[in-house]
């Protein structure tokens, strides 16, 4: 399991998703998604036989790039570098918009962010981690609940962004 | 929380009509992800109230995947530092931008167009059965009928003569019958077709211009949520579909068991009849 190889294959399999579920949950800062992925492999490369014994990798992965974020957050540095820096996390404009779409678009994808960014941070990684596919079993071992209350924390944390992202504007037009 | 009687382990909220329990939203956020109990998805299945609010609920579910998709979108992608890559084995910085363009362009491609989880599949094929249990010929002819007069209340006019749609197609969506959902939004003043094919896929057409909709397609039916005011929404059933759900502006839902090969057009004001 945690040859170079392996893991290496495993990498070339989950990296992608993983990242942006990261970035996702930083609020767009890819240097800590980043990192976190790369934590999360040396741990899975660290673990060498141990990792045998996990039952589902994919959703050990998730669980220690979460973790490393968690961990990152709560020093006061991270929090000040994300501070400064989710000012200028949204992707710039893509040539081919027009400068009024480029403007709008920025300004819906940092609404995305805040958006989330104000969730509490289980609420956030629950909805994002549905949101990778994750069944509520999953779910609820990342944040430590029980699978019963998934369903609820989701409704929940839909609720609160309701109104920022606008998410009943299909039926409320 | 108190339960349906007879509802086994159902996780239901009290208050509704005539004093009966529904589900809460935590047991329909297991509903809708292919989670939840046999009593939940029966009671999902029969109670009005708590099936409109399930199409809310998916609505939000929806949006927000759409929300967050459209932030990934033009970010850029993860740069591996050589050394990290190097100890796990995996192709080093020359080769690394085209490996994770790769895996990253599968995975956004997976999200886009995810078919949600399995999870659908299993509440459909869980409805699909009820659906069959459910639809003994004269339960559904009475429900055909007054799914007729109902429809015909809404439009003033006859289920039996739909007016021709003549907006040029500007899309069109297929999709197979078991287990798929999809959400597309309907403009202001844009048509909506649902056109019968083949028993094992619905297909939805959209033309025209009009308010904001979204059309899910399902094994159970069809369902818009939206307003749809000032647009003409025609419904042919395909023969695989039971039911056809509208719901416009957040006002009273209008449900409809079609007949099969029937044909329904409504024309409705924005927010007009409730």
């Amino acid at each position: 399991m945690s040859t170079g190889q392996d893991v290496a294959a495993l990498f070339h399999e989950h990296n992608a998703a993983l990242h942006r579920y990261l970035l996702r949950l930083t609020g767009g800062d890819d240097a800590r998604a980043t990192d976190a992925v790369q934590h999360a492999f040396l741990r899975l490369l660290e673990a060498g036989d141990d990792v045998r014994n996990v039952r589902n990798v994919r959703a050990w992965l998730y669980r220690v790039g979460t973790n490393a974020i968690h961990e990152w957050t709560n020093t006061a540095q991270r929090r000040e570098d994300l501070m400064s820096e989710h000012a200028h996390n949204a992707p710039g404009p893509k040539a081919a918009d027009a400068p009024d779409e480029s403007l709008e678009r920025a300004e819906r994808i940092r609404a995305v962010r805040a958006a989330l960014d104000e969730l509490p941070e289980r609420d956030r990684i629950v909805l994002l981690m549905r949101e990778e596919g994750f069944k509520h079993r999953e779910i609820a071992e990342a944040v430590g609940t029980t699978t019963g209350s998934v369903g609820t924390l989701i409704a929940r944390a839909l609720d609160r962004l309701a109104g920022a992202l606008d998410l009943d504007r299909a039926e409320a037009s | 929380m108190s339960p349906v009687a007879g509802a086994g382990d159902l996780s239901a909220r009290g208050g509704g009509p005539g004093g009966a329990d529904h589900l809460d939203d935590g047991a329909l956020v297991r509903v809708l992800d292919g989670e939840a109990s046999k009593a939940e998805l029966e009671h999902a299945r029969s109670c009005v109230p708590c099936r409109a609010r399930l199409g809310r609920l998916e609505v939000r579910l929806h949006a927000f995947g759409r929300a967050v998709a459209e932030a990934d979108a033009g970010g850029a992608e993860p740069s591996y530092d050589a050394a990290f890559l190097d100890a796990i084995g995996a192709p080093g910085p020359t080769d690394q931008p085209a490996m994770v363009s790769a895996a990253a362009k599968e995975s956004r491609s997976t999200t886009a167009r995810r078919p949600r989880r399995t999870v659908s599949l299993r509440w459909a094929a869980a409805l699909a059965i009820l659906t069959v249990a459910a639809s003994a010929p004269p339960v559904r002819a009475f429900v055909a009928r007054a799914a007729t007069a109902m429809w015909s209340m809404v439009t003033g006019g006859s289920v039996e003569s739909p007016e021709p749609v003549a907006e040029p197609i500007v899309s069109t969506v297929e999709t197979a019958v078991v287990g798929s959902l999809l959400t597309v939004v309907v403009p202001q003043g844009m048509t909506v077709r649902l056109v019968p094919t083949e028993a094992s896929a619905a297909a939805a057409r959209l033309s025209g211009g009009g308010p904001q909709a979204d059309l899910l397609v399902r094994t159970d039916g069809f369902q818009v949520t939206g307003a749809i005011g000032g647009a003409t929404l025609e419904v042919s059933v395909p023969p695989a579909i039971e039911r056809v759900r509208v719901e416009a502006a957040g006002r009273m839902p209008v449900v409809v068991d079609a007949p099969r090969d029937s044909a329904l057009t409504v024309e409705r004001e924005n927010g007009g009849t409730g």
